[in-house]
Parts: structure tokens; sequence; C-alpha cells
């Protein structure tokens, strides 16, 4: 049985769902903040709630949006306009594909939004010839980057379909040519191994604490046959990402062997690597057996021998690869320590994640406290980190640190297509959970005052999440669009000199309006300041919201 | 010299060793369990937790039973105490734990301790050299 591990739904709206441009509950009042004898509003025009104002010479002009179900923001020639976002789009009620998601117009507190769902990033949009688009597992699923062998049909995924070759028919046989191809037709060999390879997991729980045990395949792990004799290693593979094995290699009839799996991935896709101590990476033996023309053997990595933890940080850093692919990015070498009993803590250092193993805490199956870990990680290698580094527990602390931790935090969320944050240690654990709570900050805070990490978090969910159920004002986004500022603006752009030096909050909502415009005002307003009251100055270098 | 040498040595150590990142996110208590043998297989087992920061919530657990203490200023220790029995065990593993308020939020810090004798010890390692020069620890199933 697999469990779930890319998000269901990454959701996403492609414009503003709710809120216009200012407004914070829909409401819609003409003359509100107006003075009409004065019209002293900018040359563009300003949004005042859900009303268009502008001033023709010293008359105030007001339009109400919510009337035509427009949005109020800047229209064409950047003045304010009543805007029909799906008309804009081109989208129409019902749902298609575009760049992933699928995209859809919705009627939301008498305006037009356009509510686009990401898919997951091991899914893909649909669009039938005739119906809405969907998002469903795509049709590689359960293949991955090696393939697999089905017997001797080689199964491979290419141009994103799934690919069924007979090795028989060139008189070959299926079997792993090597890291670089993956399954192949190959040359027989004397004698095969087959099978799946399994660990044990347990899943944490959005109440606290952790699942029962589950067996989960392996997906990119390696795969070994070991002679007993010496412990020599008479062949290598990588496991499918149905988790399936298939070994060939030459013995000595009769002769004693086992299959090893090994708690790393080493094509380029996915490099990851769990070690228990330095350059000691975790494994798993199977039973022995004797060396035969064909024999089945299946692995299950159990909790009781002290290594099925390391397969599912393995996994979390599967994930984290895939997703990073998913966005453009080359993976590159992440290592992680873990070991039953360390207690040694969980940080992240120079390209490695260090998670704790003691009796007292142990978060090998703490995915989103691995993934946290790896987040930092992705921030070190692909963007930036202005963190001082030291102690952080929810409470207002330095900005750059704020925004390391909270990102991070948020990469996990993301990743995994839930707002939760877990840490389970002995006896229960915590759990944060992004989307419901809104950490604010305090009256007369300004955007270089200390902030909380979950303060971070909280807004690039929001920021991020959408599509039906979203119960926040801003659903013009995807995760994808989050993380994308990440590995884009925030890598390389010169930071505007406002708030703390370095990167944090302001200068990601910087990077938003840069990378994603300002139609996204108005949204982005509800979960930055109306509800979490961060004084962000919505002039960055992007442009200035009306 | 000596001093230039010294220095020397300062920097290969600091070079050598990266630096070391933020702890993971983290509750603002410190959780301690002491265990006391009172004879035959009884312990008195305590609980000591003390805020790093003044907190408006506390709340400790014990071995499962919970203990609602409320606002505690910052490095003020609460404790609660409770007498376990092995029963017919011939060893245990306690939990116990604080959870605090933190804003909006809940965090929760966890203490253990092993009552009688040590928990059994992990399954041995067979050392397997793998083909890159790597050595995989293998536990055999």
């Amino acid at each position: 049985m697999t469990r779930p591990r890319a998000p269901a739904r990454l959701a996403i709206v492609l414009a503003l769902a709710l809120g216009g441009c200012g407004g914070d509950d829909g409401a819609s009042d003409a003359d509100a903040g107006v003075d009409a004898a004065a019209c002293a509003l900018p040359a563009r025009g300003a949004c005042q709630g859900n009303v268009a104002a502008r001033c023709d010479g010293d008359e105030l002009v007001t339009e109400d949006c919510t009337a035509t179900m427009a949005s109020c923001m800047l229209g064409e020639g950047g003045t304010v306009a009543c805007v029909d976002e799906c008309t804009l789009a081109g989208v129409t009620d019902v749902a298609s594909c575009r760049e992933g998601a699928t995209v859809a117009c919705a009627t939301i507190n008498g305006r037009h939004a356009v509510i686009a769902t990401a898919c997951g990033f091991d899914e893909t949009c649909t669009q039938p010839a005739s119906g809405p688009a969907t998002c469903a597992p795509g049709p590689c699923a359960g293949i991955g980057p090696v393939g697999h062998c089905s017997g001797d049909t080689l199964v491979r995924c290419a141009a994103g379909a799934p690919q069924t070759t007979d090795c028989t028919t060139n008189g070959m046989v299926c079997g792993y040519g090597g890291d670089a191809t993956g399954y192949a037709c190959v040359a027989a060999t004397p004698f095969v191994v087959r099978g799946t390879v399994r660990y044990e997991d347990r899943a944490p729980l959005t109440q606290g604490g952790l699942g029962p045990l589950t067996p989960v395949v392996a997906r990119s792990a390696e795969v070994s046959v070991v002679r007993d004799s010496d412990s020599a290693i008479l062949a290598t593979a990588l496991t499918g990402d149905d988790g399936s094995y298939t070994l060939r290699y030459t013995a000595t009839q009769g002769e004693l062997v086992h299959v090893m799996a090994t708690a790393r991935s080493t094509i380029a896709a996915r490099p990851v690597r769990v070690f228990r101590a330095a350059s000691m990476v975790h494994a798993f033996g199977g039973a022995s057996f004797a060396a035969a023309a064909a024999v089945q053997q299946d692995l299950l990595v159990t909790d009781a021998s002290g290594v099925s933890a390391a397969f599912n940080i393995l996994d979390q850093g599967v994930l984290s690869m895939d997703a990073l692919r998913a966005l453009g990015e080359t993976p590159v070498q992440l290592t992680a320590r873990w070991a039953s009993g360390s207690t040694n803590g969980t940080y992240y250092s120079n390209g490695t994640i260090f998670m704790l193993g003691s009796a007292s805490d142990d978060d090998g199956y703490d995915d989103t406290v691995i993934l946290h870990e790896i987040g930092h990680f992705v921030e070190d290698r692909f963007s930036r980190s202005d963190s001082p580094g030291g102690a952080h527990d929810g409470s207002p602390t330095d900005p750059n640190l704020a925004w390391s931790e909270g990102w991070a935090t948020y990469f996990a969320m993301a990743l995994r297509g839930a707002p939760y944050y877990m840490d389970t240690n002995a006896g229960g654990g915590w759990v944060e959970n992004s989307d419901t709570s809104a950490t604010s900050l305090a009256a007369g805070a300004t955007m270089g005052s200390d902030i909380s990490e979950n303060t971070v978090s909280q807004i690039l969910w929001d920021v991020g999440d959408g599509g039906p159920g979203d119960d926040d004002l801003m659903s013009s986004a995807t995760h994808v669009d989050v993380l994308d500022v990440t590995f884009g603006y925030l890598a390389s752009a010169t930071l505007r000199s406002v708030g703390e030096n370095g990167v944090d909050l302001v200068d990601f909502l910087d990077g938003w309006f840069v990378q994603h415009g300002l139609t996204t005002c108005g949204g982005v307003r509800y979960p930055v300041t109306t509800r979490r009251m961060f004084p962000y100055d919505y002039a960055g270098p992007g442009g200035a919201c009306p | 010299m000596l001093v230039v040498l010294f220095i020397c040595g300062t920097v290969a150590a600091t070079a050598a060793q990266p630096r070391r990142g933020p702890p993971k996110p983290s509750a603002p208590v410190d959780v301690r369990i002491d265990a006391r043998p009172t004879g035959g297989a009884t312990y008195v087992v305590t609980l000591t937790a003390t805020p790093r920061r003044d907190v408006t919530g506390l709340v400790l657990d014990l071995d499962g039973r919970r203990t609602v203490i409320g606002a505690t200023a910052k490095g003020q220790a609460r404790t609660v105490t409770a007498r376990i029995s092995l029963g017919a065990l011939r060893g245990r593993d306690i939990a116990g734990g604080a959870t605090v308020d933190v804003g909006a939020g809940r965090r929760r810090a966890a203490a253990s301790a092993r009552l009688g004798v040590a928990a059994a010890p992990p399954p041995p390692v067979n050392l397997v050299r793998l083909p890159d020069g790597t050595y995989a620890a293998e536990v055999r199933q």
C-alpha cells in the first residue's frame, strides 16, 4: 500500500477571488474614504473596496465593480478599472488545463474569479474531449525515472507516457542497465532475483502523534545482491517507483546470497543518501537464499530493525527532488544523518540535514520536520538565506530568522499539500495549522519589527492555497507561484533597503509583485495586512498597489 | 612564531567544521524527568518543566496523566510527580512533556526515562562495502 506523498492538490487561483483592491471583506461602499470635494486621488485612480474611483478634472467618478461582477484593479494603460477576471484570463465555468493546473471561472462574493487548482507534483492535468479538466496521477505514476521490469517486459516513461518493450523479441532480458539508463533490455545472466522493497512507515497525525506502522513502497532505493560468505556486491540496481526491483547476477549455483536495500538513491534525478554515521549509509538485508535461476525476494524494512525511518527520510528526499525538478531546478546531492538513539539535534548544515533519533524525540517519521530541514537545504542551495541562526520557538524574533524558519515550514506544507507542521515526541507532540491560525503582529509594528516564524508560514500558505474550500480572500496563486519567488527573485535580486537587511518577508512580498504583478494586490492584502497585521507598504520594486 | 601557529590552527579547525544551522522549531520550555527507585519495582518519577520565557498557558503530562498549570513566569520550575510500578515488567520507558501556549498556537517539549532494566540493544550491524567505496551499515532481517 502506498500513502499519498505529493500534494493531492496544490490549489491556485489565477486572479483575485475576493477582496478587490484593498477590500478586506468584499463589501463595497461607493464613497468610502473618498474626498469628493478635493478629488485628491492619484492620476491612475484608486480602489476603494471594490469601487474604482478616479478624478475627471475636479469631479470624482466612481464605479461599483461588483455591479458587473468585476474586480477593481489596475487595468490596461495602468489606470484603475473594473475588470472581469474571467474575461481577462479567457476562462469559462468549465475547467480547463493551464500550466499544470485546472482553471475555471466561479462567482465568489458577487464577483467573477478565476479558480485554479494546481496538480500535485506527481499528477497531470487531463482535458477530456468534453467536460471539465481534472488532475489525476500521471500516466507514469509508479514508474519513475528508472522504470522497472515486469518479467522480461521493460516499462519506462517516455514523453510523459508509459512505454513497454518486450525484451525477448531481441533475444534479451529485462534488467538494470546502470544509473544512467535505469532498467533496460540487457544480456541475460545466469541468475535473477526479483521482488518489491517496502518499509514500515508511521504517518504523522494532524491531531498529534504517529499513526500505526504501515508498509509503503521504497522508491529509488538502491538494492544489491550480496554474497553471504564475503559480503561482496554481485549486482546493484534501484527500485522503481512501485518499489519493484530486478537484479541479474552471476554466482556459483547454490551459494548463499541475500538482497540488501540501501537508504540512498544514486541517480542524478534524485541524489539522496541517508547516513547512519559519517559515510556509512543505512541498509537492510533480507533472508539468505541459494543462488538460482529465478528467485522472488520481497523485503520489508521493519521498524524493529531501527532502519525503516531511514527509508522514510529517503522518501522525503525523493519527494523534494521531484519537486525541485518540477520547479525547473537541477537537483544536487542531499545528505541526511539519522540514527536511532541520536541526541545530536535536528538541524541543517552545509548540505546535510541532521535528524534527532532519541527516545524522547525521534524525528525519523516526522515528515514535516524532515521536509522543514530539507527546506533549509533548498534555501541554501537554490535560494538565499540571511538567517543569523539561534533558537526559535514561535515568538517574535529576528525577521531574517523568522523568514528562513517560516519558509522552511511552508516548504514542508507545500510539498505535502497540507497546512500542517507536525512534530511528534515522546507521549505526544505538537501541530501547527497554518491555514486556520493567525499569528498577528502587535499594533505599531513596522516592517522591520521582530516577527513570528508562524506569521511567515501562515502568510505564505494563504497566498499559495486556493481552490474549493479556501478560507482566505487570497485565491490568486499557487504554491508553485510562491516557491517560484524563492527560486527567482530572492535568489538573485538586489533587495530593497527597508525593514531588516537581508532576506525577510518584506523581500518576498516585493518579489511577489515583481513576478506576479499588481493584479493580486487586493488578495495579498487580506492574509498579510488584514488578517495578520503585517505593515507591508505595498510599494516595492514591482510598483505601488492601487 | 608560536602565536602565528596557534592562529593558523584555529582557522583550520574552524574551516573544517561547517556552521551548525538553527535547531528545528521548538517549544520555549525545558523539560526533565527524574526517577528515584523506592524499593521493589516502584519508582517516584518527577517531571520538571521550566519555561524559557513567560507563558500564558502551561500543561504538564506524565505517563499519560495531564496537569493544567496555567500562566508561568520565565525560569519558574513547575513539577508533577507520579509513583509508577513496573508490575510484571522488567523495564519500561516513561514519557512526559510540557505544552505551552505560543501566540496563537501551542508547542510541546518532551522527555523520557527508562525504568528498570535497559531496553534491548539495537540489532547488530554488518558492514558492506558498496561499489563506490561507501560502507552500508546492514541490519539483517
